[in-house]
């Protein structure tokens, strides 16, 4: 597998040589004389050129290292197996799940790797006259769109959003549960009665018409705002989760023999009672993920997510709605990209549940 | 010392023969406010316990021996309260220290030790970074120091190979191995008095001889004074050097092991006793049952506790409360009947 990624990258490597250099002296040149403007094609080339880099000597690195891990093992005893290496075992063993991350991992590699995976620019329009709407062939694969952009790029840069959507506003809505549940679930009581009672107004909310409210009193629809609005509008369920491990763990005896031994209030909950909650945590942050995935390509589907010219998968439906019935392909490839990632997040979490959970284990 | 007779207990300084108490309880009562009422788990429990000593609190399950355990350490969570009375540690009253000087005293001065070694452990960490833990929460030393101590520890409770086991998580690990390391990381930091709430319930019985012969062990190499709090007589009468019978929230007996299963005095005491065969009775004798249950704890009877199931309870049971008193030196009991050492019970001289 290591092996394959490393020949994988070798290959883009190998392939892009001449751009790869072409981009990092194109920096090099525009570090020290300044005076041209980067553009943003030119920084999406400079990032990706970096990762491959970047992965080339990660990958050295982890796999001398890893001779070295295995040359200790052989030399020690047998060792007991430890908890991680007992979950990838369940894990791998879940074919959907290894499917889910293998769907998750190839969707990142695909976001890095934008500029050389897309044929052209996703936002260059081309001839107006003659390049719009082409059907697909060998030079467009998806066609041309009615702005005469490549539609296959302009999914492949999509899924930038997408992906970067999904994380950020998962991260923000995980950090922001937890700390809301925790404060509600250690402390209890009157503290946890206020909290929860705000946790339920905010659950009943629509959430789609109270983001596309703001997003209309705001008068700004930068990928930022959406980010935040989205995580604001998602904390709720982690924050429920939270409380409700923290609730059940502070009964248990080795929270009791924790306080018994001294343990102040931060070592309590950042020691015993937050890694004992990592596991639901971690689920349903990765099966949450595709829900704020959804919510983007929603809010772009009604025109009020990420705006026109970047493409998101959810504005490329918007776009080619107009020739659903001619040209079926182009929102039918930007629809399939965004149930493939969903579906390969839900299939991640569940394996993921299934894998950490030891009562499922046989 | 004097007697609070106001207060209806006893200065549990007198029980102890040998020196002044280390750890004394006195008249405490802890209450917990639920919405059926009040339920009274420890209501006026006095007792004392000498330096370098054992005391059994033995009683039925319920009788608040637990409670009065956590009231120790403070740590009765909501709707609990500690009501009234005093904890003396070496003269230093718990009930008025802050939180955080009561964290100061928790795994440094008193240590306490739980029935369920299975789930007495964090799942996540490995026993070696708890133990150390239990060292950096009271001690300023390094990791490398810390470690060092933790391993040394591990060989203390007599855990095998200490340099690999230390590494491992509590799945990894048998009960009783689990109920050594809740030991190593009780006594990590010296405590001067181990608090041990049933701690061999959980575990077969050959662990359970292992276990207390490590504490017995243990306790003469620290220096400490434990708290054994069981339900198991025969444990007590092994390892303790002082008994205090508990019914329904309140201690009924206090005197030397020895003392207590030669003569008890108390009705109770002597119900429980004679409920537990014992090796060479004759095979058609009917053992002994105290009629009736435990009190509820919501409504205790009037007069004395004990009087629905008493077997010599009379009139006066119902209305006075009998004291815990001296009813022959070194030994205090609460019943009214108690009259010269004699038990109102017949053939309770063993």
């Amino acid at each position: 597998m290591i092996l394959g990624l490393f020949g994988l990258f070798l290959g883009i490597a190998g392939w892009h040589a001449g751009t790869l250099w072409e981009s990092l002296a194109h920096t090099v040149q525009k570090l020290s004389g300044a005076s041209v403007l980067y553009t943003l094609r030119d920084l999406d080339f400079l990032v990706s050129t970096l990762f491959v880099l970047g992965m080339l000597v990660a990958m050295g690195l982890y796999s001398g290292i890893s001779c070295r891990q295995i040359q200790k093992t052989r030399s020690l005893a047998q060792l007991p197996e430890g908890q991680w290496s007992i979950v990838k075992r369940q894990f791998l063993k879940n074919r959907l799940a290894v499917v889910g991350a293998l769907i998750i991992l190839a969707l990142y590699l695909v976001a890095f790797l934008c500029p050389f995976l897309a044929p052209y620019d996703p936002v260059e329009q081309g001839d107006r006259v003659q390049e719009r709407l082409l059907l697909p062939s060998a030079e467009h694969l998806l066609g041309t769109d009615r702005f005469a952009r490549d539609v296959f790029s302009r999914i492949v840069y999509g899924s930038r959003i997408s992906l970067l959507v999904g994380f950020l506003a998962m991260g923000l809505a995980v950090t922001l549960g937890t700390a809301v549940g925790a404060v509600a679930g250690y402390y209890g009581g009157w503290v946890d009665s206020v909290i929860m009672r705000f946790v339920d107004m905010m659950l009943s909310f629509p959430s789609l018409i109270l983001i596309i409210t703001v997003i209309a009193l705001w008068r700004n629809q930068s990928i930022w705002i959406i980010i935040t609005l989205i995580g604001l509008m998602s904390w709720m369920g982690v924050a429920r989760l939270v409380r409700g491990q923290f609730m059940a763990l502070k009964e248990r005896e080795f929270f009791q023999a924790a306080k018994a031994l001294g343990a102040g209030t931060g070592r309590l909950i950042f020691r015993h009672l937050l890694p004992n909650s990592l596991t639901p945590i971690i689920v349903s942050a990765t099966l949450r993920v595709g829900n704020t995935i959804l919510l983007e390509a929603s809010l772009s589907y009604l025109g009020l997510g990420v705006q026109p010219p970047t493409p998101s998968w959810g504005n490329i439906v918007y776009d080619t709605k107009g020739n659903l019935f001619t040209e079926w392909w182009m929102p039918l490839a930007a629809g399939m990209a965004i149930v493939v990632t969903v579906v390969g997040y839900n299939l991640l979490g569940d394996g993921l549940r299934d894998a950490l959970d030891p009562r499922l284990r046989e | 010392m004097h007697v609070k007779e106001s207060a209806g207990t006893v200065s549990m300084t007198q029980v102890q023969n040998a020196g002044s108490p280390h750890l004394e309880v006195r008249n405490l009562k802890t209450y917990f406010y639920t919405e059926d009422g009040v339920v009274r788990a420890v209501d006026g429990l006095s007792y004392g316990l000498a330096k370098g000593e054992t005391l059994g609190l033995v009683g039925e399950s319920g009788c608040g021996k637990s409670v009065s355990a956590l009231s120790v350490m403070r740590l009765i969570a909501s709707p609990g309260k500690i009501v009234e009375g005093e904890i003396l540690l070496d003269g230093l009253d718990l009930l008025q220290c802050s939180e955080p000087e009561m964290r100061e005293v928790r795994g440094n001065r008193i240590s306490m030790i739980f029935q369920e070694p299975m789930t007495s452990l964090n799942p996540v960490f490995t026993i070696g970074n708890q133990i150390m833990e239990a060292i950096r929460v009271h001690q300023d030393v390094s990791r490398k120091e810390a470690r060092d101590r933790t391993i040394a520890m591990i060989r203390r409770v007599k855990i095998s190979a200490a340099e690999t086991r230390v590494d491992e998580y509590p799945h990894q690990m048998s009960g009783g191995m689990r109920q050594r390391v809740m030991i190593a990381m009780a006594l990590a930091c010296n405590p001067e008095v181990l608090i041990a709430d049933e701690p061999t319930t959980a575990l077969d019985v050959t662990i359970q001889a292992q276990i207390m012969e490590l504490l017995a062990e243990l306790q003469s190499d620290f220096q400490m004074s434990i708290l054994l709090i069981t339900h198991n007589l025969g444990l007590v009468a092994e390892v303790s050097d002082q008994v205090a019978v508990m019914y329904a929230s309140k201690v009924v007996e206090h005197t030397s092991t020895a003392e207590l299963f030669a003569s008890p005095l108390h009705p109770y005491t002597h119900g429980l006793l004679t409920s537990v065969p014992t090796l060479g009775m004759p095979r058609e004798q009917k053992l002994n049952v105290i009629p009736g249950q435990v009190p509820n704890p919501l409504h205790f009877p009037t007069g004395c506790r004990f009087h629905p199931r008493c077997p010599v309870a009379e009139q006066r049971c119902k209305q006075e409360e009998p004291l815990l008193r001296e009813v022959k030196p070194g030994h205090w009991a609460a019943c009214h009947f108690i009259e010269n050492g004699k038990s109102p019970m017949k053939g309770a001289d063993r």
